[in-house]
């Protein structure tokens, strides 16, 4: 009993210590950036080179299901987007996606959700990418899905389990 | 998308070539289905001004006025931007369900999947474009023909509708 309290206060001891080093990393870090781009740089994420598991049989493209349990797709254009709850839409928005072309991703309410397939779409693990005709999307370390085409910042679009971004500017859904 | 065979009617394939036919690489006069499309340089360009809209309201994207027009069938079509142009309503000849046709800045064809009703503007429009006559801006052309049919094109890219099909792409 005595050596689990100590071990207990050992414990807490050590989250404080490390949350005390994260508050100061925080603190020196924002002053450098007024407003950090939450759109993840990829370096030393791990590209899934082989994309056979992320195919859904009778349908193009390849699907992926986020850890946050989003269900997520990139079409044989290069068109993408991700069906499922969108942290910071409006209710009833249930989609978001970028078709080759557009000037800027979309957000929207679809009864027929297109990129979940209905079908086991196989897990994309944090901090890792997948990549397929120009288009990548990748699923942070915090579990996030950030997709974007080839060097088009417009492309853009990322959900994490607060926020929906879209574009270059990562417009904050409202 | 293999419906868009459905809709097309074949230029080729009408010829069978028989045991004793010669093979020459140009079909005999007669042998290909004439192209349905129209020939703009018979029509009159009129001004597009009047069929300007504004931004639709509820537009999943903003920023995208356009032009658009209605049809004797009683389609709203539109070129809006970067030239995307197509038709909305019920389509002669298309599978139920669908209500959009068109191609859109970026897409390799015309087409009427499921992307179209997501990416289709609101159409807005009230004018008519008279037969004979058609309106162009940004690269895209939009008519009615004589006979009432709306036809559209964008180099490569061509969509006819008559009152009973509809034609796209080749």
């Amino acid at each position: 009993m005595k050596a689990c309290a100590a071990k207990a206060a050992v414990v807490r001891v050590a989250a404080l210590v490390g949350c005390a080093a994260a508050g100061v990393g925080m603190a020196l870090a924002t002053p450098a950036l007024a407003t950090p781009s939450p759109y993840p740089n990829l370096d030393g994420y791990q590209r899934e080179s082989n994309l056979e598991p992320f195919r859904v049989i009778d349908q193009r493209g390849v699907w992926l299901t986020t850890p946050m349990g989003l269900r997520c797709g990139i079409d044989d254009d290069g068109s993408y987007g991700c069906s499922g709850t969108l942290p910071g839409a409006p209710p009833g928005d249930n989609e978001v996606a970028w078709f080759v072309g557009d000037p800027f991703p979309r957000q929207y309410h679809t009864d027929q959700p297109r990129f979940d397939s209905g079908v086991t779409q196989n897990l994309l693990i944090g901090l890792s990418y997948v990549q397929f005709r120009g288009s990548t999307c990748a699923v942070t370390k915090e579990s996030g899905i950030y997709c974007s085409h080839e060097n088009d910042p417009n492309s853009q679009l990322m959900v994490t389990n607060e926020m929906t971004f879209r574009g270059g500017d990562a417009t904050p859904s409202s | 998308m293999s419906a868009v065979a459905l809709l097309i009617v074949g230029v080729a394939g009408t010829t069978i070539a028989g045991p004793d036919r010669p093979a020459h690489a140009d079909p005999a006069a007669g042998d290909a289905r004439p192209s349905p499309y129209p020939d703009l340089r018979y029509f009159t360009e009129i001004d597009a001004a009047p069929y300007a809209q504004s931004d639709p309201p509820g537009a999943s994207l903003p920023d995208q006025p356009g032009y658009w027009f209605t049809t004797a069938q009683g389609l709203s079509c539109g070129i809006w931007f970067r030239g995307s142009f197509g038709c909305a309503g019920d389509i002669p000849g298309a599978p139920a369900g669908v209500h959009q046709i068109g191609w859109i800045t970026g897409d390799t064809r015309v087409h009427y999947d499921w992307t179209l009703a997501i990416r289709f503007p609101q159409p807005h429009g009230t004018l008519t474009i008279p037969p004979l006559t058609f309106i162009q801006t940004e690269g895209t052309s939009c008519a009615t023909t004589v006979d009432g049919s709306t036809y559209c094109e964008r180099g490569p890219w061509r969509l006819l509708i008559t009152a009973t099909q509809t034609w796209l792409n080749g």
